[in-house]
């Protein structure tokens, strides 16, 4: 009998299949099934008990980090519709988008000091913005495909910001 | 005991003998729950803290202050830090003891007057000394312990330390990290939501960093970082070499060293009060040390520790303004110096209300209170998380990494691979920890074989490589083919730890040593044991004994404890294992329907709260 704990995640966090979450109930919720499923709890129990605890908590524990963070709820839902889109392997090949996101490489690394980074930072989160929008009409309209295609555009820029947090690292400790 | 007693509604049920234990660099303390509150016990010379020093003479291993003080005349036989050499292998050991040449394992032996000992049985004899403490306090045998270790403390470490633990016979609740126990003890949790915190734990050998989110009980590790390498031994030895250039000392032998050593501790210490101190370097030379020339050799040890503070605010993805309050643990975080700087760095005040030698025992003993049972209404839930990735190695030396650093365990993570050649057979798997993405980097795990995989061309085999870690931070890997279900698994056991028959041999060993007599030593281990399954199962049937299906089930459950209850009072132990694993089984289906009723609830406990909330 394996444990009856909803595979999906959004149903786990009893929230409705959408890239917007409401993150109080998220964080709430992650902290009543902990509460009720940590290994801690079990720490006395039998050894079967330690080890569905321990199954149950992994998996919350997991669904938790997947709907926490924007890119990988996006994955997921795609992930649902049988859409896969592989960290690896998968990137975009429209050749404009690439050219303009080599421009923005170049302005990364020309970046001279905090307050051109915090500009830099603010166009980022522009465009980053823009790309979440149309992700979201392509997901609402079932165009699975093309949302996938603007989630691997949305990849570059979330390497972009994390290139640029250790940038403005280097910059604010000299 | 001939039966177990079971309570009646309502009447309190007996305390369960719990510790905690902080097994440190330097010193290590135990401490227990005393009318409501932590305490941490004194040893028979009055003292808290016991040194983490052990001496091999003739007789018994001599532990703490004696070891301490005999150490200058017997330095080969006299191991201090012992703490840095665990889970480390043959290359990482830059200890001024000899090792034995001969070990099968790769684990490093040091030779002593007592034998060979590696840092695992020298960490037990440590461990020992505490529970003998707690057992004196608590006046019996406990029912279980809780370890700490440094956050960033790497699996090998970790399960060095779990083996230590076993070869002292503690009963392991939880292995806990040192800054969560830190933060249990300032019962940060106490007001509503406290938001995030960070603590900043710099002990005798090892430097912490936890970022922190406390809400309501729930203590949530969003980020941790460190250096297991990096603490106030390391400031003593860039004393040490101050000292050699004052005195133009070249030719040093280790009696000196260790004398020097131990100067240069007093007075480190001296200058968190004083603003100066003496050394006396023997020969009628004697050195002033001044708080100001300490804080200039201190500065390149502060800086690392703050690098790695940059890098935990950055894992956590938060800023130091939006830390709420620091809290400083570990005595070296008594330098004056060090304060300032810390709280520079967060501009805030730091805590340091708790005595920072004691905060980390302290707070571990109010862990293994609510673990071991005693305090089920305390609301106190640990959510931690492993310090370093753990990956595969793949083509060219590289490595996948399929469980990241912070990540909140229990943890488990699948990933694919597949064969590179045509008709390949077999895949090794390497399993290796660490941050970089050369294998040679990181620090080795195991390696296993998956063998027996079916011809197939290269790329068609689907190899499903399966990571667990548990409660306590340790790793379980799997593997298997999908296409053919052929399966392979280890419980990994790192390249440095010890295999299983060398830890039970150990555990002979020292049984012999301790004269007492093996086979009722496991006896009485199996009756501990199935003292513990039984009650546990009269806790479980006295508030879910409704959710057993039928009678059968009930019978075939009564039937395997009065089985199980009539081996325990007998005297074998191989009949007393059979019954706790009979006993299990017959158990399965309620304990799995019990384990899906909490699921239950769990959901619907959030929706009975949500129509609370719209009331």
């Amino acid at each position: 009998m394996p444990l009856e704990l909803p595979q999906n995640y959004f149903e786990l966090f009893q929230l409705p299949c959408a890239l917007e979450v409401d993150e109080r109930q998220l964080i709430e919720q992650y902290r009543v099934l902990q509460r009720e499923l940590h290994p801690d709890r079990f720490a006395a129990a039998g050894s079967q008990e330690k080890r569905l605890a321990a199954q149950a908590a992994a998996h919350v524990n997991q669904a938790y980090r997947t709907l926490n963070d924007r890119h990988e709820r996006a994955t997921y839902l795609l992930q649902l519709q049988e859409v896969v889109v592989d960290d690896e392997k998968d990137t975009s090949t429209e050749v404009e988008f690439l050219m303009q996101q080599m421009e923005l490489r170049e302005g990364l690394e020309e970046l001279d000091g905090l307050p051109e980074a915090e500009a830099f930072g603010v166009r980022l989160e522009r465009e980053a913005g823009a790309l979440w929008e149309d992700f979201g009409v392509c997901y609402a309209g079932g165009r699975w495909l093309d949302a996938r295609e603007v989630l691997l555009k949305l990849r570059f820029y979330r390497r972009l910001q994390q290139q640029l947090q250790v940038r403005r690292e280097q910059f604010s400790t000299g | 005991m001939a039966l177990l007693q079971i309570s009646e509604p309502g009447q309190a049920q007996p305390k369960r003998r719990a510790c905690g234990i902080d097994l440190g660099t330097t010193h290590s303390l135990v401490a227990v729950m005393r009318d409501g509150r932590a305490v941490t016990l004194p040893g028979a010379e009055g003292r808290h803290r016991l040194p983490s020093v052990v001496h091999y003479g003739d007789g018994p291993a001599t532990v703490g202050w004696a070891a301490a003080q005999g150490a200058a005349g017997d330095p080969g036989n006299t191991f201090f830090s012992i703490k840095r050499s665990m889970g480390r292998g043959t290359g990482d050991i830059d200890e001024a003891h000899d090792l034995v040449e001969d070990s099968t394992s790769g684990v490093p032996r040091f030779r002593t007057a007592a034998g060979p000992k590696t840092a695992v049985e020298i960490s037990a004899d440590i461990l020992a000394a505490l529970r003998a403490r707690a057992e004196e306090e608590l006046g019996g045998e406990l029912d279980g312990a809780v370890i700490t270790v440094p956050a960033y403390f790497d699996e090998a470490q970790r399960q060095a330390t779990k083996d230590a633990a076993r070869l002292a016979g503690l009963p392991v609740l939880r292995l806990i990290n040192e800054p969560t126990a830190a933060s249990i003890a300032y019962g940060l949790d106490q007001e509503d939501d406290r938001g995030l915190i960070a603590v900043f734990d710099l002990g005798g050998g090892t430097f912490d960093i936890s970022i922190l989110h406390l809400s309501r009980g729930v203590f949530e590790v969003r980020a941790t970082g460190g250096d297991t390498e990096l603490g106030g031994d390391d400031l003593d030895r860039i004393l040490l070499d101050w000292v050699k250039e004052e005195c133009g000392a070249e030719e040093v032998d280790r009696v000196w060293t260790r004398t020097i050593l131990q100067a240069v501790r007093q007075a480190r210490e001296a200058l968190s009060e004083q603003d100066s101190a003496q050394i006396d370097c023997g020969g009628g030379k004697v050195l002033t040390l001044t708080r100001e020339e300490l804080e200039q050799r201190s500065a390149p040890l502060l800086e690392r520790t703050l690098r790695c503070c940059r890098r935990a605010l950055s894992d956590a993805g938060v800023a130091t303004a939006d830390i709420q309050e620091v809290v400083m643990v570990g005595g070296v975080t008594r330098m004056p110096y060090l304060r300032r700087e810390v709280s520079r760095f967060f501009s805030r005040a730091v805590h340091t209300g708790i005595d920072p030698d004691r905060v980390v025992a302290l707070g571990a003993a109010i862990q293994a209170d609510v673990l071991v049972g005693n305090a089920q209404d305390q609301d106190l839930l640990l959510l931690d998380v492993i310090p370093l990735s753990l990956g595969i190695e793949i083509m060219g030396g590289l490595v996948e990494r399929v469980i990241e650093r912070n990540t909140t365990i229990p943890a488990h993570h699948a990933q694919e691979f597949t064969t590179f050649k045509d008709g390949q057979t077999a895949l090794a798997v390497h399993v290796v920890q660490g941050e970089r993405e050369l294998v040679s980097d990181c620090r080795s795990l195991a390696r296993f074989e998956l063998r027996g995989i079916p011809p197939m061309t290269a790329g068609a085999a689907r190899i499903r490589v399966e990571f667990q870690v548990d409660a306590d931070g340790l790793l379980t890997v799997e593997a298997a083919e999908t296409v053919s279900g052929v399966r392979a698994g280890v419980s990994v056991k790192p390249s440095y730890g010890l295999e299983e028959p060398e830890i039970e041999q150990m555990l002979r060993d020292s049984i012999e040593h301790a004269q007492e007599d093996v086979a009722s030593r496991a006896l009485n281990e199996q009756r501990v044991e199935a003292d513990r399954v039984v009650q546990a199962l009269r806790d479980a049937l006295e508030t879910d004994g409704h959710i057993l299906s039928d009678d059968a089930e009930r019978s075939g459950i009564e039937t395997a404890t009065r089985a199980l209850i009539q081996a325990r009072d007998e005297t074998d132990a191989d009949a007393i294992r059979a019954g706790i694993k009979a006993l299990e089984d017959a158990c399965a289906p309620f304990v799995e329907r019990r384990m899906n009723r909490s699921i239950q609830q769990a959901m619907q406990g959030r929706r009975l709260e949500e129509f609370q909330e719209q009331d």
